[in-house]
């Protein structure tokens, strides 16, 4: 079994939110999640420091199946 | 009706005199004959041919920003504007039924003008009469250009009228003819740049709601789900609606008249007016953002839409076209009168296609706004504009009305500051500000004329020959102590040469009549820097 060397200094995606986020897509119907979430990403980024949201974009990307 | 078009009669062939000419123009748009009227301030002679037996029809390019309206005022015409123009400074943006943000556009304080609507029609008739006036201009309507040989010393025409053809020798000529001009498209020259798919259905409509006047925004309304609606209100109770189209959607067919009223009921049932109006002209309209690699080219210069073409969306197209005129026609007289060597033209291209460039590119992130071409544009602004209902989003977005005039910042004209002292603005290049000459009743602009002009402030003035060269100088003197001293960071002995155009072309702490004498043969002759 192979042993992740995450970086143990990188930002923590809190169980909390990974909850909170997982409730509200579940609450929201079908059909308007791509909108909610594009929502949710401007309201995050909105109040970022300037270059976050590219650098972001950049690393999800990184993660979209082949 | 707003206007009354009369036919123009044909000057027949015969009675033609092409020897008086020192520069044709193709086009009798406003942009030909505010480069005609603006060459005529020099003492040039022009014959202005035009395709049409009367003044363009529709309200066509309706809103001109402050810089238009100075120029006007220079060109002797922008009293007769004002007198029947509405001016405007709010604008307010919907989405689905709500409003989700507004503008304010009032204008710096010291300045006279803010931005002004009046019809095409109107313009045109203005500039008309006032080029007339001058007697130092022929305008030919039923004049069609149907073929040009730019040569190197001369540009010959093939025109034809109803009353039978003729040839035409240009000394220099002036393309103001239009997107689909003749001039352009005879010398091979493409355009570059993007032309958008999405269109909009154009509605001139007379109606007597007294809403007040500004630029009204709709995206999303409920009868046209995804699309805009742009509101715009004009001079003798006129509003100008322009739909988009979906994008299934036939320009044709949508343009049938119950398509249109059909439109403009739903517009005016989510408005809340009662729909009493007069459908007076529809046409349709597609975004292009495209521009000449270069505007002169020999003997030929392009100006306004023959030169570029800019979206709608901002109101700059032809207040772009107002700047090129005003940009030509001091060079181009200049040149005309043997004062100055041809490559001074090369700084017109340099300089409002730089200009040009800048507002594409401004404008394109408006457009791309506003018309979505694709899904993932429609998505984030569908998530912008609904959040907006309630957050303040769209207040740092898109906003191409609160963008200051284009700075000249690069131009071969321009003599650098020797001194580090003084601030940005005014810098060579910009546009000087205009200010009230207090206690005078009277303002900067009003004392700027159609030459170079050098602004001293205090009372210690350069021992400057003002008729030492050929480029009779006028010297005016400012106190430091004033709205002008604040508006130029003015120290005693502050002094900002200014070129016909109004832009500072040089500035100095404290200059000698040398130093002033250099920037004016750079500015006004070009010839000792780059271009040689």
């Amino acid at each position: 079994m192979n042993t992740p060397t995450h970086d143990r200094n990188a930002a923590a995606f809190a169980e909390s939110d990974f909850i909170d986020l997982a409730a509200a897509i579940d609450q929201v119907p079908a059909t308007h999640r791509e909108l909610f979430l594009t929502k949710l990403v401007i309201l995050l980024a909105a109040g970022a420091p300037p270059g976050t949201l590219s650098e972001r974009i950049e690393r999800a990307r990184k993660h979209l199946p082949a | 009706m707003y206007f009354t078009w009369q036919d123009m009669p044909c000057t027949p062939p015969a009675e033609t005199d092409s020897a008086l000419a020192e520069v044709v123009i193709v086009g009798a748009g406003p942009i030909g004959l505010a480069t005609a009227l603006g060459l005529a301030r020099h003492g040039v002679r022009t014959v202005v041919l035009e395709a049409r037996n009367t003044i363009s029809q529709g309200s066509r390019a309706l809103a001109m920003n402050r810089r238009s309206m100075q120029i006007l005022d220079q060109l002797g015409v922008g009293g007769r504007v004002l007198d029947n123009a509405l001016t405007w400074s709010a604008g307010w943006t919907f989405y689905d039924r709500q409003q989700v943000h507004s503008m304010e556009i009032a204008p710096p304080p010291s300045e006279k003008h803010g931005q002004t609507n009046l019809q095409q029609c109107w313009m045109e008739q203005f500039l008309l009469d006032a080029l007339l006036a001058t007697g130092l201009s022929e305008v030919r309507y039923q004049h069609r250009v149907t073929h040009l040989d730019a040569e190197d010393d001369a540009v010959t025409l093939a025109v034809s009228t109803p009353m039978g053809d003729y040839t035409l020798d240009a000394p220099w000529l002036v393309a103001a003819d239009g997107p689909r001009g003749m001039a352009r498209r005879c010398m091979g020259i493409d355009y570059e740049g993007t032309s958008y798919s999405q269109r909009f259905v154009i509605n001139d409509i007379l109606c007597k709601e007294p809403l007040p006047a500004g630029r009204r925004l709709f995206f999303s309304p409920p009868y046209l789900p995804g699309k805009t609606v742009l509101m715009h209100k004009a001079p003798f109770d006129m509003w100008r609606l322009d739909f988009q189209l979906m994008d299934d959607q036939d320009a044709e067919v949508e343009m049938q008249p119950e398509r249109v009223h059909a439109r403009i009921r739903a517009h005016f049932e989510l408005m809340g007016i009662a729909p009493n109006y007069e459908l007076v002209l529809t046409s349709v309209y597609k975004a292009n953002a495209v521009s000449l690699p270069t505007y002169n080219t020999g003997r030929v210069l392009f100006a306004g839409d023959a030169a570029h073409q800019v979206p709608i969306f901002g109101g700059r197209g032809v207040n772009h076209g107002y700047e090129d005129a005003h940009n030509l026609a001091w060079k181009l007289a200049r040149v005309v009168k043997g004062e100055a060597s041809p490559q001074l033209l090369d700084s017109y291209t340099q300089e409002r296609r730089s200009a040009l460039l800048a507002t594409l590119a401004e404008l394109t992130r408006t457009t791309i706004f506003i018309t979505t071409p694709s899904a993932g544009l429609a998505l984030v602004r569908e998530a912008v504009l609904s959040l907006s209902i309630t957050e303040n989003f769209l207040g740092d977005l898109f906003d191409p009305y609160a963008t200051p005039p284009h700075e000249c910042t690069d131009s071969p004209l321009n003599t650098q500051d020797a001194h580090g002292d003084f601030p940005p603005a005014c810098r060579p290049g910009a546009l000087a500000p205009d200010a009230e000459l207090d206690p005078i009743d009277e303002r900067l602009y009003d004392r700027l004329g159609p030459h170079f002009t050098l602004i001293v402030f205090g009372d210690t003035v350069p021992p400057v020959d003002a008729e030492s060269t050929d480029d009779p100088l006028r010297i005016l003197t400012l106190p430091v102590d004033s709205t002008a001293g604040r508006l130029f960071a003015a120290r005693p002995g502050t002094c900002y040469l200014i070129r016909p155009d109004n832009r500072v072309a040089a500035r100095w702490r404290h200059a000698t009549a040398g130093q002033v004498n250099a920037a004016l043969d750079v500015a006004a002759c070009a010839q000792s820097k780059e271009m040689q």
